[in-house]
């Protein structure tokens, strides 16, 4: 069994780690830290783990990660992340970071995005940004990765095939990403904005133009179409848990018939049992919806045509902890260490939810 | 026999058995065609009709 550490464990990302390592028949989770928890039961903060598991939350000592662990799960927030990650990285153990602190190649970027000097630029080009379906073989031979941002991957799923698609003649430079999110995205530390009476009902908007996940969403496309793009992003907080949809506009210089879409799609992700292709002629669920991915690891990338303006709309769902973060980690682990990229995450979405 | 969703290009099979008039549909996208004509190991589709997306809202 592989030992596994997990840093920032007590937040939902952390939560929803332990979920699904607790189940992985390849690893044992050997440390959960949490500074605020530290000597707890992990299923105290984590009821829903009640039975699962005996472990207690030790204190982010990285040294204690280090000795008891094979592999570490970094889930601390911006700006933590990197003051920690580097030493367990200097040991050469595996890690797959979460937070943002290691996903832009460029540490110029960061003062721009993050508002800080990013002290190991070094490790920046080390750590691989992990879509195992755009970058599956350089996942495998990574020892450093860094898993993405929730509305940015999900964003990028539906995204990277149509700016790789040359023939498809996507305006490079007019790229707008709408992201609508539940409440879990914004965390486990309660604020007046998240307090019930506050949140239940909103349809709220946050962040309409600058979003941070805009640097790693255009960092990706770019890699796609070989050049520069500009990707305007949009959020929104929603009155769901768990979820996000991800409404993207972009144009096209030509007619484009859905074929031409599809075969696009298929060109990436055929072979990808993550990512699911949603254009239903049918029935309630014709496209992309949250509420049919939750618990789940799939994202769902479906489109439309506007022939009139030349607007292709491309949807894609995720649930913000699964494929939106622990999911596409744990991914991106399986891929690391020679496993099967399913094993642990092959779970159906729940339904009705 | 099969051919293809003039749609989204996904292989379609049509059962061997199949009469005139018969509603085939795609695994991936659901569009509906009706069984136009037989013969000689091949078959000819036509879309049939389907109920557009309109929720009312």
């Amino acid at each position: 069994m592989v030992r596994i550490g997990i840093l920032g464990a007590s937040g939902y990302i952390g939560g929803e780690l332990l979920r699904l390592l607790l189940q992985h028949p390849e690893v044992e989770v050997t440390a959960a830290s949490s500074r605020r928890y530290a000597g707890e039961y992990v299923f105290r903060v984590h009821p829903n783990l009640r039975g699962m598991t005996e472990l207690q939350f030790s204190p982010n000592d990285a040294s204690k990660v280090i000795a008891g662990s094979d592999l570490v799960f970094a889930a601390l927030p911006h700006g933590e992340s990197v003051k920690i990650v580097p030493q367990i990285a200097d040991a050469g153990l595996r890690v797959v970071d979460l937070s943002a602190d290691f996903r832009l190649s460029d540490r110029g970027q960061y003062p721009n995005w993050y508002g800080y000097d990013h002290p190991r630029a070094d490790l920046l080009e080390k750590f691989v940004y992990s879509i195992p379906e755009i970058n599956r073989e350089k996942v495998k031979g990574a020892t450093l990765v860094s898993s993405p941002g929730c509305m940015a991957i999900t964003a990028i799923l539906a995204l990277a095939p149509l700016l790789k698609e040359k023939s498809l003649g996507i305006d490079r430079d007019h790229i707008i990403v709408d992201a609508k999110v539940g409440s879990s995205g914004a965390g486990g530390k309660p604020s007046l904005a998240t307090h019930f009476s506050e949140r239940f009902n909103v349809v709220r908007p946050y962040k309409p133009a600058g979003h941070r996940h805009s640097a790693e969403v255009e960092q990706v496309l770019e890699a796609m179409a070989g050049e520069k793009v500009k990707v305007s992003m949009s959020a929104h907080a929603v009155n769901m848990v768990r979820g996000i949809l991800v409404t993207s506009h972009v144009f096209t210089a030509g007619a484009v018939k859905p074929i031409d879409v599809w075969k696009a799609y298929r060109s990436m992700y055929t072979g990808s049992y993550f990512v699911r292709l949603v254009r239903d002629k049918n029935g309630p669920f014709r496209l992309p919806d949250p509420k049919l991915v939750i618990g789940s690891n799939f994202c769902d990338v479906g489109f439309e045509i506007e022939e009139r303006t030349g607007r292709l709309v491309a949807l894609s769902a995720t649930d913000n902890l699964v494929k939106g973060a622990a999911g596409n980690a744990i991914q991106s682990m399986n891929l690391m260490l020679g496993f099967d990229e399913k094993t642990g995450l092959a779970m159906a979405p729940l339904h009705p939810v | 026999m099969n051919t293809n969703c003039k749609e989204c290009g996904a292989g379609l099979s049509v059962p061997g058995d199949a009469i005139v008039g018969e509603i085939v549909s795609c695994k991936d996208c659901s569009t509906e065609y009706e069984v136009a004509e037989i013969g000689n190991g091949s078959v000819l589709l036509k879309p049939a009709e389907q109920v557009g997306e309109d929720w009312g809202e």
